[in-house]
């Protein structure tokens, strides 16, 4: 009699399992409202759920309208991103108009002791949590050449700003035997703040951006290691020669410190 | 004695090597002469400059998450292409302003190419085609920007709407079995004989599927590389994986079911002669037989060199040969150089050879050991000369092929004189002028130019000649 229901079940699972009518999605992103509602262009969309084995990911049009085709019946969420609006998270549900709201932003420059811009930092906006837990990192981006740095996209709210040097750019600094790479060290808005307690939070508002947000962060040199073990003597130097010299900067003379020199055989032909 | 070449790089700073003036340039060597020598090689390095801008939609709001490539018209491969300078890295993509900014630039004239969609990221939105600044998508009739030392350029544009579909498909090994982790690589046509030289990237899934979003429509060639064999121990080198590819012209709508076969292609055999007893042979590990592309659609478009082996008899074996190629002997030795490479007794040395079907058996590389020598000085109306470079080519413009033996680059060493080895006999012109830059002086259009500048001479077999050059302004 069990093994009898067992197949019975196993028949009606069967049926059940049969595939969906497959269904269309669509819909259209706006920002502002009424008449002043405007498309959100080449916005990307992602769409999750259950009955999907990835996300399906698309763009939105010169419309501001998307579209999936060929989808198992089900209930949907979408996610639409767009730089300059704040992420989207609704329901998807068919011929749905989804309004984006026009992010914020902070932008600054993050500078050395010494005043000079410091280039491939990492500067990160942090979200306090509620009962001193870790802040959350919500964003991040790195200065360019003249130090600054652009934090965009984010939604309404307090953000610390911290600075910190890269990882990625200490592992491939370039160590003299006896050195260790530095740990990474970090200060936060404003200026003159070392620790995330001493920080200030900068307050963003929908559309708006909190300009002059300038940090200080001097990165540390490689230092000497203890532990290292003694440099192995030199090699045998017979028949060989020696290339030593400075790389300053053309225009002002001064030495340029962490310059990487690559020395080549020359081949072929003078 | 022995030569070397000391680069030296910077944040913030340009790129240069020691004795470098100009970027483009190549630098002086450092000889090294006698054993203790001390040889002081101070290099001072230019700022590097900027080029940034605001990127615009067709209806005058930013474009974010653009990459911008900034490339220059170089000659290479044959004929004159706009090349990507530097990595992307030096670059982040647009942000919600559609703001961009490329740093550590050479000083020069660049070609500003804004990518999206596939060129970007697997993620990206699409919906514009590669755009030049100042805003075309004919690269041909794109405007370069001058950047100068030490100073930031702006190049802002609007780029170009385009219809962006998807492209989807596997990647097979001969067998038929899907190929997991291997590379696509999507780019222009090159019997197209387009100046652009933008290329998209992609990884197939462990499945061997891959999915293309947003390519703009438009001819494309699609190469794939396989994985390598188990054990493979060499370079993640893409010419030494298995090869294949696809012309693909896309539409309106998706490409769906692309198949994409990739093969270890064809072999060439054969063996090295001497035609004479003049020097002491060279091992065999120094000579290295292979064979450039003529094309890069059937042939790959990127990637170092193919494998090939010279063993103790002689004999070699080049692998992974695919479309149309010229065979390329790299001689290791100052005393040999190549004489005539025949493929069943015909003249092969500067023909191409078709390695697209079937293996090339019995090709013979002879070397001789009469290795000619064209040196000499350079002067000016106040005198000797200690900075220019020598152009010699061949007076017969069908010998000024893709990196031909009839075309040499001489620069001075420190004593002022140039000295190019290993030319074959011809009649040449020479020209000497102030400086050259990048690979101009392969490309017939430059040597055309120069023709009428330049002085000629016969060179026979193994001959010595010295010229004496007087110095001739840049055409």
């Amino acid at each position: 009699m069990r093994i009898l229901l067992g197949c019975i079940v196993a028949v009606v699972l069967a049926f059940s399992q049969a595939p969906p009518p497959a269904v269309s999605l669509n819909g259209r992103v706006v920002t502002g409202s009424g008449p002043k509602a405007r498309p959100v262009r080449r916005a990307r969309v992602t769409l999750i759920g259950r009955g999907l084995p990835a996300p399906r990911i698309t763009d939105t049009d010169t419309k501001g309208a998307y579209r999936f085709d060929r989808l198992p019946a089900g209930d949907y969420k979408v996610m639409v991103q767009k730089p300059g609006f704040v992420k989207l998270e609704a329901d998807a549900p068919p011929d749905a108009t989804l309004k984006m709201d026009r992010a914020g932003a902070i932008e600054g420059v993050v500078t050395d002791a010494t005043g000079d811009p410091v280039l491939n930092i990492v500067v990160a906006a942090l979200q306090p949590q509620p009962g001193g837990a870790t802040a959350e990192l919500m964003t991040q981006t790195r200065t360019d050449d003249l130090g600054r740095y652009r934090l965009h996209s984010l939604p309404p709210g307090d953000y610390l700003i911290e600075a910190a040097t890269d990882r990625q750019f200490l592992n491939t600094a370039f160590l003299m035997p006896g050195e260790k790479r530095p740990d990474i060290n970090r200060s936060y808005y404003p200026a003159g703040a070392s620790t995330i307690e001493e920080s200030k939070p900068v307050h963003v508002s929908l559309g708006r951006d909190a300009s002059s947000i300038d940090l200080t962060l001097t990165p540390a040199p490689p230092v000497k290691d203890p532990a290292a073990p003694p440099p192995p003597p030199r090699p045998d130097a017979t028949g060989t020669a020696r290339i030593a010299g400075r790389v300053v900067d053309a225009t002002s003379g001064k030495p340029i410190k962490g310059a990487r020199l690559l020395l080549l055989p020359t081949e072929g032909r003078a | 004695m022995k030569a070397y070449t000391l680069r030296v790089e910077a944040d913030r700073f340009v790129t240069l090597e020691y004795g470098q003036k100009r970027p483009g340039e190549t630098g002086t060597p450092i000889q090294i002469t006698v054993e203790g020598q001390d040889f002081k090689a101070d290099v001072p390095l230019p700022r590097g400059s900027a080029i940034e801008g605001t990127l615009l939609d067709e209806f005058g709001d930013p474009a974010p998450s653009v990459l911008v490539q900034i490339a220059t018209k170089v000659y290479a491969a044959g004929r004159q292409r706009l090349m990507p300078v530097g990595s992307r890295l030096q670059t982040a993509p647009s942000d919600d302003k559609g703001h961009y900014r490329i740093i550590g630039v050479a000083p020069g004239e660049y070609h500003v190419a804004a990518l999206s969609g596939v060129y970007t990221d697997q993620n990206e939105v699409g919906g514009f085609a590669p755009t030049y600044s100042p805003g075309t998508t004919d690269a041909g009739a794109a405007v370069p920007v001058t950047v100068a030392f030490g100073a930031d350029t702006t190049a802002s544009f609007a780029l170009a709407p385009a219809k962006t579909v998807s492209v989807s498909g596997t990647m097979v090994d001969a067998s038929g079995q899907a190929v997991g982790r291997g590379t696509l690589v999507l780019g222009p046509p090159d019997r197209l004989q387009r100046m652009d030289f933008n290329t998209a990237r992609a990884v197939t899934a462990p499945d061997g599927k891959f999915v293309l979003r947003n390519v703009p429509t438009g001819m494309y060639t699609l190469q794939g590389f396989g994985v390598p064999p188990p054990g493979y121990q060499g370079p993640g080198n893409l010419a030494a994986m298995p090869f294949g590819w696809a012309a693909l012209t896309v539409g309106d709508a998706d490409v769906d079911a692309v198949v994409l076969k990739v093969s270890a292609g064809t072999s060439l055999r054969g063996r090295i002669a001497f035609d004479d007893d003049g020097a002491a042979r060279p091992k065999p590990d120094q000579v290295r037989v292979t064979a450039i592309p003529v094309e890069f659609d059937s042939a790959p478009m990127g990637g170092g060199p193919t494998p090939s082996e010279t063993h103790e008899d002689w004999t070699f074996e080049a692998r992974l040969m695919s479309g149309m190629r010229r065979i390329f002997v790299n001689v290791g030795s100052t005393s040999w150089v190549l004489k005539k490479v025949t493929h069943n007794d015909m003249d092969v040395t500067d023909i191409p050879v078709d390695t697209r079907t079937k293996d090339l058996d019995n090709i013979e590389i002879l070397l001789t050991s009469k290795v000619s020598k064209v040196g000499g000085s350079v002067t000016d109306d106040k005198g000797p000369v200690r900075d220019y470079a020598v152009v010699i080519f061949s007076s017969d413009p069908t010998k000024w092929i893709d990196r031909s033996r009839f075309v040499a680059l001489g620069r001075p060493n420190q004593a002022g004189r140039f000295d190019v080895r290993g030319l074959p006999p011809e009649e040449y012109l020479a020209v000497a002028l102030p400086n050259v830059v990048q690979t101009e002086w392969m490309s017939p259009e430059f040597l055309q130019q120069l023709r009428p500048l330049a002085t000629g001479f016969a060179l026979q077999e193994g001959e010595s000649k010295t010229l004496e050059l007087k110095l001739r302004k840049r055409p």
